[in-house]
């Protein structure tokens, strides 16, 4: 981690590093002593890029530093998950807003139809079973909407970098690369919604076939960009 | 002949009746409602699969379990109440 003020060292135990090559960037001479630390910074649940850290993540976490109790296929015995990333949980704004107006439709809607439709003549326990199977259909478009946000999940781990994307409920799409392909790491944050909840894409380069990683809608993308180019140990590129 | 009398003066019961027709347009939907909601809680379970957060998937599989429950209720007792 470049540029540590000698303020910022006293407050090293919240630090997580990376990797052999982040200790020896680190302005801390004993590696054993940083180690440590580390142990004590999950504790803390802080580091030197103020990522929560060493928590188990709940529901609506977006972004988190080696996330305990979380696994996903394909993982190797000595593979540690170093961030977790989702979209930032604004972007949720749109559905949730959808929700509420859904909901508070029928009490809306039912007086019209009772003044348009004087013809409609349907049994009270007709009309209940309607409503409640009209909102079965609200909780399962809470569901959907809340489990294509929920698993649009990346995740660092110290070997790979593991995209998934879902953008239907039938349709998803897992790829991966490993880090010794990583080219380059970039960030754009463009807008003022962006701006204000500080979340924007993030953008990895490779090598691979893939050639190219995007965590989109990411929150603190600069943090990632950091974490990802200390991984790396290339240089990064962020644009405001 | 009388058998298919007897035929359509059900058919036209059931058009004159707009309460069992609204009962069995409910019928159809929630059958395949139904069938919906068993293929979100497959995917559910196969993405939990892909990611798992041990603290949180049971919840998740119990509101994909607990939909199917529910329209699975609600289908039966709108058939057995027709």
């Amino acid at each position: 981690m470049p540029s540590k003020t000698s303020t910022n060292r006293s407050n090293l135990q919240g630090e997580f590093v990376l990797g052999k090559k982040d200790q020896t960037a680190t302005t801390v001479n004993n590696q054993q002593n940083v180690s440590e630390k580390n142990q004590t910074s999950e504790q803390n649940h802080t580091n030197t890029y103020n990522i929560k850290a060493g928590l188990t993540p709940g529901a609506f976490t977006t972004l988190m530093a080696y996330p305990q109790a979380v696994n996903f296929e394909n993982q190797e015995e000595d593979e540690i998950i170093i961030l977790l990333v989702r979209r930032d949980f604004v972007t949720n704004f749109i559905w949730i807003a959808e929700t509420i107006l859904l909901a508070l439709l029928p009490i809306l809607i039912l007086p019209v139809l009772r003044i348009g439709f004087p013809f409609l003549n349907l049994s009270p326990l007709t009309q209940i079973y309607f409503t409640i199977f009209y909102y079965l259909i609200v909780f399962e478009f809470i569901i959907i909407n809340f489990a294509i946000w929920y698993f649009n999940v990346s995740l660092v781990t110290n070997k790979r970098v593991v995209d998934v994307d879902v953008t239907g409920i039938l349709f998803r799409m897992v790829s991966e690369t490993k880090l010794e392909l990583i080219q380059d790491v970039s960030y754009t944050q463009v807008g003022v919604i962006r701006s204000i909840f500080n979340y924007g894409d993030v953008f990895i380069q490779t090598a691979a076939e893939i050639a190219n990683f995007e965590f989109h809608a990411a929150p603190e993308p600069e943090k990632i960009m950091r974490v990802l180019g200390d991984l790396i140990g290339k240089p990064k590129h962020g644009t405001k | 002949m009388e058998l298919n009398n007897y035929y359509l003066a059900t058919f036209l019961e059931i058009l004159s009746n707009q309460n069992l027709l609204a009962k069995l347009f409910l019928i159809m939907s929630i059958s395949m409602f139904l069938i919906f909601t068993i293929v979100v809680s497959r995917q559910i379970i196969v993405m939990n699969k892909l990611v798992n957060e041990i603290n949180f998937s049971p919840i998740f599989k119990f509101f994909a379990y607990l939909s199917i429950i529910l329209s699975a209720l609600l289908l039966v007792s709108v058939v057995l109440k027709s």
